[in-house]
Order: structure tokens, then C-alpha cells, then sequence
């Protein structure tokens, strides 16, 4: 049973990769397009909001250009590090521009909760550590991280893995397992049948 | 000594309150939406008649739109028009007034709470963190009701724990709890919840001699103070709000639901079930996200300022290490209280479809500011304890010290630009401004001729019956909706009302053009074809701080 739950587990993110959004076009450049690009609009938004100001030296505190990297590079990174992001397809705020691909089962949240819990004890947390912190930082600086950031699938799994380890082994694993099925067979029906 | 110095350190952290909340309070944000001014009448029809603008005596809760508005704040609202008048500044005060009120109850509770190797730092840096709040602040200034809630179930919190020492408490702790349940809608959940957690953590002190006859008697007190609410809590006014939001509503269609697949696994894939468990979970978890806290913020406009999420971004890093803290440090009491609030805030909200929806989860600021508290703490802690390994001791505090007032001012300033500065400019719309201009430009009309103020996408006539201060006992006459029997359970609304001259209804573009009479719109109602189109006279054009056209206001020429 573990190991079933683990097979779905790992297999969940790439099968609706590739069966929801592996036909929709991805352009290479998002690969190496950067939040560094120039970005015209926030440069004319950030002009239009300095005018209503009253000194020029709280205007370039609040507003400037440096603001516009800074302010992609936190969204990029929190969006990255949001559980609703990999449980829930970013549900209910959604980003325009990204698949809101579910990655994982959303009941495997428990699983993902315990591993982070008692992450020390983690088998392979020093792998985790040098595959997540890399692929972060490179992620943060995209410009549209979608699709790209099948990087964190391995440490995000692997702490997933090391949740259900701990989880098996624990009193409610009955229940739980029980929960994860009711609940991972219409997600991965729907995936089946081409939708989220 | 110690105990005046504590003291003044909180008046200087409500003074600090005090300043965030009434700068500017009724014109900023400029405007009066649509429920402040329906709050604010009904509170002049109460002062006015004793009866609400439908003729119903003393309203257990408020018709209003047949949104059934919750009594607490509007009568909070009654005492202060003779002092103040009809103004957005009076309905906006009671929020100002308990948001300020909450500091010192926060203060001694998170004090009481805490063990006393921390607790005055951590009172203290909590109602300091409090006081700059942008989520709290949002909700000082304006019209919401959950303000004034939180300070009713904090306060009630408060006396319940001084009651475990001096029993006869709890008869006060009852009556705040019970008036906190009628004072916003989220409370209904709550607050009984919080009380039954309460109650069965402290069952031995609560249920042995000492206190049994005042539990008993708080109860009866309690149900007491209840029972108005009680009285209409089978009505489809008290749920009004609940069926109209509701994810679990079986009239809504749940989230996810595919609507082109009809096929053999609809039962399992279209399950409503499914559905709905998964999208709660999904907006429960959401309210425990660092994106939407110090990123993404509310997407209401009316919830949130421009460039602010809930809290600011810089507090991220010691919400992490409180957090960590938090789940491993023995706290006592705090821990079990932060633990409860935190898990029973989001619940009301997230059974509601509006994602991240920060006024019907207000109490969750709470538990959150004292979770950043801990973590700037351990953080200080932590960075002494380097800095003395490092031989930099004598540096260190004269550092903190810098560092905290560079980030008071800029923090003070971000507020200013995005409360201030960009909420006036871009959410003007939000916050229906114009109206009071709308008002004092048909003051100047002649008032025999008739004037139409659309209304096919607004309701107008509440921000009209506001600002004209129109008597509420002809307005009970001349645009009566309901029978009162029927107040709680009849949904229909009169779709026009009149006062005098002034009539709300859509403009009909054939018959209002062959009498003389003026017609008032937005720009989608009346637009330069059609003022070309009709020969109609531009009297005035109405513009919103971001150059737009707000209202048109035109002549007939027949």
C-alpha cells in the first residue's frame, strides 16, 4: 500500500504535465527570460504613480525602478515556496499566465507537512538542500517560472516520501491512507480525462 | 518604576495607533461605499424614529439590502451623529475608536498569557506590531464590523482567563462574548467554538465549586443577551449572508466542476463532495500562505491598499523563525490560545468562495502578529548571543535600536503612500466617491424640475437618502418595501425609490427624454454619443482622482 501511494505520489506532476499542458506551446526563451528584461509598463506604472507624491525623495523611495525587479523576484520566490502551488494549483488565487497545475495529490499535504516537521531526520535532506535551493534561486529570476519549475519535483517528493515513511508508521495510518485514496482517485480520473 | 514605565511605553504604542488610524479618518479613503452609507442611515433612522428606513423598531438585524446587516455596529453608530452629524467620519469612528480600544485588551492578555521570563517584551512588541498593522488598519478606518467583533472576543478571551482567579467574571466575560456573536457574521462561528475550547480546557477549574454557580448563571446570562439573535435564527434574514457565499450551498455550482463532461465517472470527477472538500481545504490553507500575508494580499480592493498585502514583507522572515519557535518551545497558555485562534479564524472565511478574504478572518491577525513577535525576539536573541561571541556586544543595541526606527519611518511611510496616496488615486471608484458631490450639485437644481439618478448597476439611492440627511420617517412612508411581518423573510427589494423630485430607477431613453427633467449617471449610463445623440445639455462632469469620469449630469431639452 505504502509504496503504491508513493508510486501516485511521484507519478501525479509529470502525468499532468504531460497529459494537460505537454501539448500547449512553451516557448525555449522562457528557459533564459529573466526578470532583469526591461519591462515597460511597470516602468510606466511606477511613473504614474510618482506624480502623486508630495517630494520627490518619498517618491523615489516608494516608487522605483529597482522596486520592479525586487517585487517579481518576492512574488517569484513565495509563489514558488506556496503549498497551495503544488497541492491546489495555486487555488484561489490563481496566477494568469501559469498552468495552476496541480503537482501533487492534495491529501499528500499531510505527508508533505510531516516530512517538514521532522525534516532532520530525513534520509536524503542533504540532497534536498542542494537540488531546492538552486532551483529556487534560478526559478525566482524567471520571468514565468510555469512549467520550468518541474526542477523542485525531486525535493518536493523526496520530503513528501520521508512524510510517508514517518506517517506509515504512526497510528492513523489507516485513516490516512483511507483519505488518500477517496480523494487521489477522482484527481487522477480528471487527469485521465484531460482536466484538472 | 517599572510599572510607570510600562505604561507609558503603551500609551506611546496607542498614540503610534491612534496616528495610523485617524489621520485623515472619513476622507480617507474618500468616498462613502454603498454599506457605510447604508449603516449610516439606518442608525439616523433609528436616532431619528426608533425604527429603520423600512419602519421595523429597533432591528435585530439590519434589512439593508436584504444582506441583513448585523446590529452591533449600527447602533455603536446611533450616539454619535447628535456630536458629530451625519458624516462618513461618524459611521467610520465606532471601528477607529474599538480598533484602538483592542491595543490595551492585546497587551494585558498576551502579558497574561506569556511566560514571565518574556511576557512584557512580548505584549509589548505584539500591540507595537498591532499598531502598524496594515491588515488591522484597513479595517480601523472604514466601515467593517469585524473590528468591532475582535474586540468583543478578545475581550471576552481576557475577562475569561481573570475569571479562573475571581469566578464572578465570567457573568462579564458571558455578556462580551455574547454581544461579540451578533457583531459580524464570522463571530456566529467563532466565538461559541472558542468558548466550548475554553471551557473544556479549563473544565476543572471551571466546573468545581468555586465557579460552577457563576458558570451556570454566565450561561443564563449569556443565552440571555442571545436570545434577540436567537429569536429570528431560523429566518432567511439571519442566513442570508451564510446561503449567499457558502461553498457547501447546494445552489452553487463548486469550484473545479466540469461542466462540458457528462460521461460514466461523472458521479466521481463532477462529485460535489470532492468538489468542496477540496476547494475548502484549499481556501483554509490559503490564509496560512506567506504569498498572499506578505506578497498577494486580499484581492478586494475595498480590503487591502494598493502595494500592501496583510502584513509587511520584512516581517516574513521572523514569521518563519516564530513559527519555528512556536512549534518548539513550551509556551503555556499563549501556546494553546495562538494555536486555537489560528485554527478556528480562517474556518468562517473559508467556507466562503471570495479567496483570501482578510475581513471575515480579522481574528487571524492575531495569533499571526504574536507568531512574527516571537520570532523577531529569537531572532534579537539569537543575533546578541553571535554578536557577543563576536565581540561586537557593545554595538549591538545602539544597531537594533537604528535599525528598529528606520524601519518604524519606513514602514509609517509605506502606509502613508499606499492608505493615502495610491488608495485615493486608484480606488476611488471602490469606495463610491462623488456622491456627497452629486448631492450638493442638485441642491443647486431647481427643484420643480424632476431628476432620474440611474441605478442598473449601483444603489444609488442609499448614498442619496445619506448625504441629503432625507427624514427618515418620509422616507418610511414614501418607499415602503415590505410588510414588517414579513421584515426577516421576505427577499424582495423596490427597485425605485423617491425622495421628492429625486427618483433612483434605470433612465429610459424614450420617455424621460420628453419631459424637461435632469438624469444623473455614470459613464456607462450616459454617455457623449448620447448626449449628442439627444440633444441633452452637459450641466456637469464628475471625475474621480484618476481623471475618469465618474457621473454625468445632464438636462433634457424636449
Amino acid at each position: 500500500m505504502k509504496k503504491l501511494i508513493a508510486f501516485v505520489i511521484l507519478a501525479f506532476w509529470p502525468l499532468n504535465l504531460f497529459l494537460n499542458s505537454g501539448k500547449q506551446s512553451f516557448p525555449l526563451e522562457n528557459f533564459t527570460k529573466t526578470i532583469f528584461q526591461q519591462d515597460y509598463q511597470a516602468e510606466q506604472r511606477i511613473l504614474e504613480k510618482i506624480n502623486l507624491y508630495p517630494t520627490v525623495f518619498l517618491a523615489r523611495v516608494y516608487q522605483n525602478k529597482a522596486r520592479i525587479y525586487l517585487d517579481k523576484a518576492s512574488y517569484n520566490l513565495l509563489a514558488l515556496t506556496d503549498l497551495n502551488n503544488y497541492f491546489f494549483g495555486f487555488h484561489p488565487r490563481q496566477i494568469i499566465g501559469n498552468q495552476n497545475l496541480k503537482k501533487f495529490p492534495f491529501v499528500s499535504i499531510i505527508f508533505f507537512l510531516a516530512g517538514l516537521y521532522f525534516f532532520n531526520r530525513l534520509k536524503h535532506k542533504k540532497l534536498i538542500l542542494q537540488i531546492a535551493i538552486p532551483s529556487l534561486v534560478y526559478l525566482t529570476l524567471l520571468e514565468n517560472f510555469d512549467r520550468i519549475d518541474i526542477l523542485l519535483w525531486l525535493p518536493m517528493s523526496l520530503i513528501i516520501l520521508g512524510g510517508l515513511d514517518i506517517v506509515s508508521r504512526s497510528k492513523y495510518w489507516k485513516y490516512t491512507a483511507s483519505a488518500f485514496w477517496i480523494f487521489t482517485v477522482p484527481q487522477l480520473l480528471r487527469i485521465f480525462l484531460g482536466y484538472q | 518604576m517599572k510599572k510607570i514605565l510600562a505604561t507609558l511605553i503603551l500609551l506611546l504604542v496607542i498614540g503610534l495607533a491612534v496616528l495610523t488610524r485617524f489621520y485623515k479618518l472619513g476622507e480617507a479613503p474618500a468616498g462613502l461605499y454603498v454599506d457605510e452609507a447604508g449603516q449610516g442611515y439606518s442608525a439616523y433612522s433609528i436616532l431619528k424614529t426608533g425604527k429603520d428606513e423600512f419602519g421595523k423598531d429597533y432591528p435585530i438585524v439590519f434589512r439593508s439590502f436584504t444582506d441583513f446587516k448585523t446590529p452591533v455596529y449600527i447602533y455603536s453608530i446611533v450616539p454619535l451623529i447628535p456630536q458629530f452629524g451625519l458624516t462618513p467620519f461618524t459611521v467610520r469612528f465606532p471601528s477607529f475608536i474599538f480598533s484602538i480600544f483592542t491595543i490595551p485588551i492585546l497587551f494585558l492578555l498576551v502579558r497574561k498569557l506569556t511566560p514571565k521570563n518574556m511576557s512584557l517584551p512580548l505584549a509589548f512588541l505584539t500591540t507595537f506590531l498591532f499598531a502598524i498593522s496594515p491588515w488591522h488598519i484597513v479595517f480601523s478606518r472604514t466601515y467593517i464590523e469585524c473590528n468591532l467583533a475582535l474586540f468583543f472576543l478578545l475581550s471576552g478571551v481576557y475577562v475569561f482567563y481573570l475569571s479562573l482567579q475571581r469566578p464572578f467574571l465570567l457573568l462579564i466575560a458571558a455578556v462580551l462574548f455574547a454581544i461579540a456573536v451578533p457583531a459580524y457574521h464570522a463571530q456566529r462561528l467563532v466565538t461559541p467554538l472558542m468558548v466550548i475550547l475554553l471551557t473544556l480546557k479549563h473544565r476543572k477549574i471551571i466546573f468545581s465549586k468555586s465557579h460552577i454557580k457563576w458558570a451556570i448563571l454566565a450561561v443564563i446570562i449569556g443565552i440571555g443577551v442571545s436570545l434577540p439573535t436567537l429569536s429570528i435564527a431560523t429566518t432567511p434574514g439571519f442566513f442570508a449572508r451564510a446561503a449567499g457565499l457558502n461553498i457547501f450551498s447546494e445552489t452553487r455550482t463548486p469550484a473545479g466542476f466540469i461542466s462540458d463532461y457528462h460521461s460514466f465517472f461523472s458521479f466521481l470527477v463532477n462529485s460535489r463532495w470532492f468538489l468542496s472538500v477540496q476547494e475548502f481545504i484549499a481556501l483554509y490553507l490559503s490564509y496560512f500562505s506567506p504569498r498572499l500575508m506578505f506578497n498577494v494580499g486580499d484581492y478586494e480592493p475595498r480590503s487591502s491598499f494598493p502595494e500592501l498585502a496583510t502584513f509587511f514583507i520584512w516581517q516574513l522572515p521572523f514569521y518563519l523563525a516564530g513559527l519555528y519557535i512556536f512549534t518548539k518551545s513550551k509556551l503555556g497558555e499563549l501556546k494553546f490560545f495562538v494555536l486555537t485562534l489560528l485554527l478556528l479564524a480562517p474556518i468562517p472565511a473559508a467556507i466562503t468562495r471570495d479567496p483570501y478574504n482578510t475581513y471575515r478572518a480579522l481574528p487571524l491577525v492575531i495569533p499571526q502578529t504574536i507568531i512574527i513577535s516571537l520570532g523577531i525576539i529569537s531572532v534579537f536573541v539569537w543575533a546578541r548571543g553571535l554578536l557577543g561571541k563576536l565581540g561586537l556586544k557593545k554595538v549591538f543595541l545602539p544597531g537594533v535600536a537604528v535599525f528598529s526606527v528606520l524601519l518604524l519611518v519606513y514602514s509609517l511611510g509605506k502606509l502613508y503612500s499606499s492608505a493615502i496616496l495610491l488608495n485615493e488615486y486608484f480606488r476611488a471608484r471602490d469606495w463610491d466617491w462623488g456622491w456627497n458631490k452629486v448631492v450638493t450639485t442638485i441642491k443647486t437644481f431647481d427643484s420643480n424640475l424632476p431628476v432620474v439618478i440611474d441605478n442598473s448597476r449601483e444603489e444609488p439611492y442609499i448614498e442619496l437618502a445619506f448625504f441629503l440627511q432625507y427624514d427618515p420617517a418620509k422616507y418610511q412612508k414614501e418607499n415602503k418595501e415590505i410588510d414588517l411581518e414579513n421584515y426577516y423573510t421576505d427577499m424582495n427589494r423596490k427597485t425605485t425609490i423617491k425622495f421628492d423630485n429625486i427618483t433612483t430607477r434605470p433612465i429610459n431613453w424614450e420617455k424621460d427624454l420628453r419631459i424637461i427633467q435632469y438624469l444623473i449617471g455614470d459613464e456607462l449610463a450616459i454617455s457623449p454619443e448620447q448626449i449628442e445623440r439627444h440633444g441633452l445639455t452637459l450641466i456637469k462632469e464628475l471625475k474621480y482622482p484618476d481623471k475618469t469620469v465618474a457621473f454625468r449630469i445632464v438636462k433634457t431639452n424636449p
